[in-house]
């Protein structure tokens, strides 16, 4: 394995891979800066670019994208009040506190250091984890697969936002798209009301960029022309004390440390991503600190128990993605449909067949780690001046972005029309406060269930009985039985605590 | 307000999936499949269409069984109609940049489109809008036609 490392960082160790790395770490810490701009909308905007390039050049663009993007986020979370994106919102509570404390700059490379650790956790995990369980990935088959999917879409219901019921709506709506095109087995033709163009089913760059770009611009357009409070002098700050910081990492290193933990493992958990560990670390480091009091009022370890654990998730949402072809995240989701647009199957035999490639990217997720911190460090205070630019100009840029971006995949102007067409649900999902998640997940979920199912119950000559039989589908749905109780009592709990607070307040 | 518009909405991923559900096999095309060992066994191409639209109808009922559960802590929904106005005119810019991309092509819809919609947005410093404009639709295009060697829009224009 270190063989094939060492061989991995000679070939992706070339000026094109390196390059791409950089541009992507810095287009996203630009994304991820901006407020409203996501890591998930610069990878649905950007990911067609990387189709048409080689795997080491395209994905690794992708890798630095995503992880500049999460932690980019956390720069508007702290200046400004508004996280960049929703990984950063845990960011905010004291971030924000901390510059209004004059403490911008030690905010800004607090979070940055705990991003660098987080990341290495991730990378770690990512880079022994993947090939280890690739070993007992061999050895699914389409029962377990089913079983496994089947526990991904349970963790919907942690992405749900506020409301289940609308959490379980949107993921429903996500199945009904995912069955628009060709059944998998009979090859038949359905849901497609007559239109050739739906045959190969819904374009998934096109819904993405949809649901997140078009969307986005059109909650954007709602302020456009109102007097707002100026950006540019809420973010003229002076980055003070900027300094490596490597005392407090000392000082809160156990915080990082646990924070990274939660994050890789959450990561690695199919279903859910970036959104869900921040707030973990966050109650967690809460929970464990001397001073609980503090937090919410600027304290450091706010600030660096989420960033450790949402950078963490970027590595490790990988680990599912790779090796079951089961995406952990959104950011995952278009990661793999990239690689199969490269011609890379996520799944099993993906690290055994592909064994260069595979091994080249888990470099590039390496050498983007190192990235993300000499580029987040050096041009922190350019990020700072992107705030300022005109939302009315920025915003119709994006359009344009989303248009070549849908375009590019199959030359297709329906694919256009598909693109804005999620944009308005996207829009009226967004208005009426339903997550988006769960509609993309269960997208991208549904095909590999049913298609798992259905191979399966052929194999069983249609016993279903054959999918409770067998020992890791049986290990598997028991945790997803478990996962399902333990949301119930969680959330009774909530509500209780909820009620609680009503009648005492 | 908030609880009609779920309300509304619900209902009409009901009515859809009731639909849906009694017009599905005329929505799986074909040649009656049935090859023996495959569809007969893992269920009728038409068993997931129904089972999808049987989901988005009872997902449905729940977000409408749910309201009164949530009504009091449903968030104050938008209540500024010129927000709506607003993005309803951006809908309608969008689609006509849309359909001028693919009638006009790429380039020239692209710069029409930035600079009208910056202007109209309340940016309408156009010594710089209309160089940005100009260089974004220019860089797409030479990135995507020389680097990348994907084709855009040409239309009648370019």
């Amino acid at each position: 394995m270190f063989e094939d490392l060492l061989a991995a960082a000679v070939v992706v160790f070339n000026w094109q891979t390196i390059a791409a790395i950089s541009a992507g770490t810095i287009a996203g810490l630009m994304i991820g800066a901006i407020p409203g701009l996501s890591a998930t909308m610069g990878m649905a905007l950007l990911s067609p670019f990387t189709f048409f390039v080689g795997p080491l050049i395209g994905i690794p663009f992708l890798i630095g994208l995503f992880k500049g993007g999460t932690f980019g986020g956390s720069i508007s979370a702290i200046l400004i009040g508004t996280p960049g994106t929703a990984a950063n919102a845990a960011t905010l509570l004291d971030g924000y506190e901390m510059r209004k404390q004059g403490k911008a700059g030690p905010a800004i490379m607090g979070a940055l250091n705990a991003s660098l650790i987080g990341d290495a956790f991730g990378t770690v995990a990512l880079i022994f984890g993947a090939p280890a369980l690739a070993l007992i990935a061999i050895q699914f088959g389409p029962h377990e697969f089913f079983a496994l999917v089947l526990f991904s879409l349970t963790m919907i219901c942690y992405v749900s936002g506020r409301s289940l019921a609308k959490g379980v709506l949107a993921a429903t709506m996500g199945v009904f798209f995912a069955l628009i095109g060709t059944d998998p087995i009979g090859g038949t033709p359905r849901l497609t009301f007559g239109l050739r163009e739906l045959t190969g089913g819904l374009n998934v760059i096109a819904l993405v960029t949809g649901l997140f770009g078009i969307t986005e611009v059109l909650i954007q357009m709602e302020s456009f022309g109102r007097s707002r409070k100026s950006v540019a002098s809420s973010v003229n700050v002076h980055l003070a004390g900027a300094g490596m910081q490597f005392r407090s990492v000392v000082k809160h290193l156990w915080t990082i440390v646990r924070s990274s933990l939660v994050g890789t493992f959450i990561g690695a958990l199919p279903g859910i991503g970036s959104e869900t560990s921040p707030w973990v670390a966050y109650g967690l480091a809460k929970r464990a600190s001397k001073e609980p009091e503090k937090f919410g009022r600027g304290a450091y370890e706010g600030v660096v128990a989420p960033e450790a654990a949402n950078n963490a998730v970027c590595a490790a949402a990988m680990i599912p993605m790779l090796v079951f072809g089961i995406p952990g995240d959104i950011v995952t989701a278009i990661l793999m449909s990239a690689l199969i647009a490269q011609g890379l199957q996520p799944g099993p035999f993906l690290i055994s067949e592909h064994r260069d490639v595979i091994f080249g990217l888990f470099m590039s997720v390496l050498f983007a780690t190192v990235a993300l911190y000499v580029f987040g460090r050096l041009t922190m205070r350019w990020w700072i001046r992107i705030m300022t630019i005109p939302r009315p100009l920025l915003y119709s840029i994006v359009v344009a972005f989303c248009v070549v971006g849908t375009y590019s995949v199959k030359s297709s102007s329906f694919d256009l029309a598909v693109m804005f067409a999620f944009g308005i649900i996207g829009y009226v999902l967004r208005k009426l406060d339903i997550a988006i998640a769960p509609m993309l997940l269960s997208f991208v979920l549904a095909k590999i269930l049913e298609e798992s199912l259905r191979r399966g119950l052929v194999q069983s000559d249609g016993s279903i009985l054959a999918f409770f039989e067998r020992p890791i589908t049986a290990v598997i749905l028991s945790l997803t039985v478990l996962v399902l109780i333990a949301f119930a009592v969680l959330e009774l709990r909530r509500r209780r605590t909820g009620r609680t607070r009503d009648e005492a307040g | 307000m908030r609880w009609k518009l779920e309300g509304t909405l619900a209902v009409a991923v009901l009515t859809v999936g009731v639909l849906l559900f009694f017009t599905a096999p005329n929505l799986v095309r074909g040649w009656a499949f049935s090859i023996p060992g495959t569809t007969d066994v893992a269920l009728e191409p038409v068993f997931f269409p129904r089972l999808a639209s049987l989901l988005l109808a009872s997902s449905a009922v729940l977000v409408l069984a749910t309201i009164p559960l949530r009504s009091g802590a449903l968030p104050a929904v938008e209540t500024d109609s010129g927000a709506y106005l607003r993005a309803g005119a951006g809908l309608a810019g969008i689609l006509v940049y849309l359909i001028s991309v693919v009638t006009f092509g790429f380039v020239v819809s692209t710069v029409v489109f930035i600079t009208v919609a910056s202007f109209i947005g309340g940016y309408r410093k156009l010594a710089i809008v209309i160089p940005v404009a100009i260089g974004v639709a220019v860089a797409l295009r030479l990135v995507f036609r020389f680097g990348l060697h994907v084709g855009l829009p040409e239309g009648l224009l370019l």
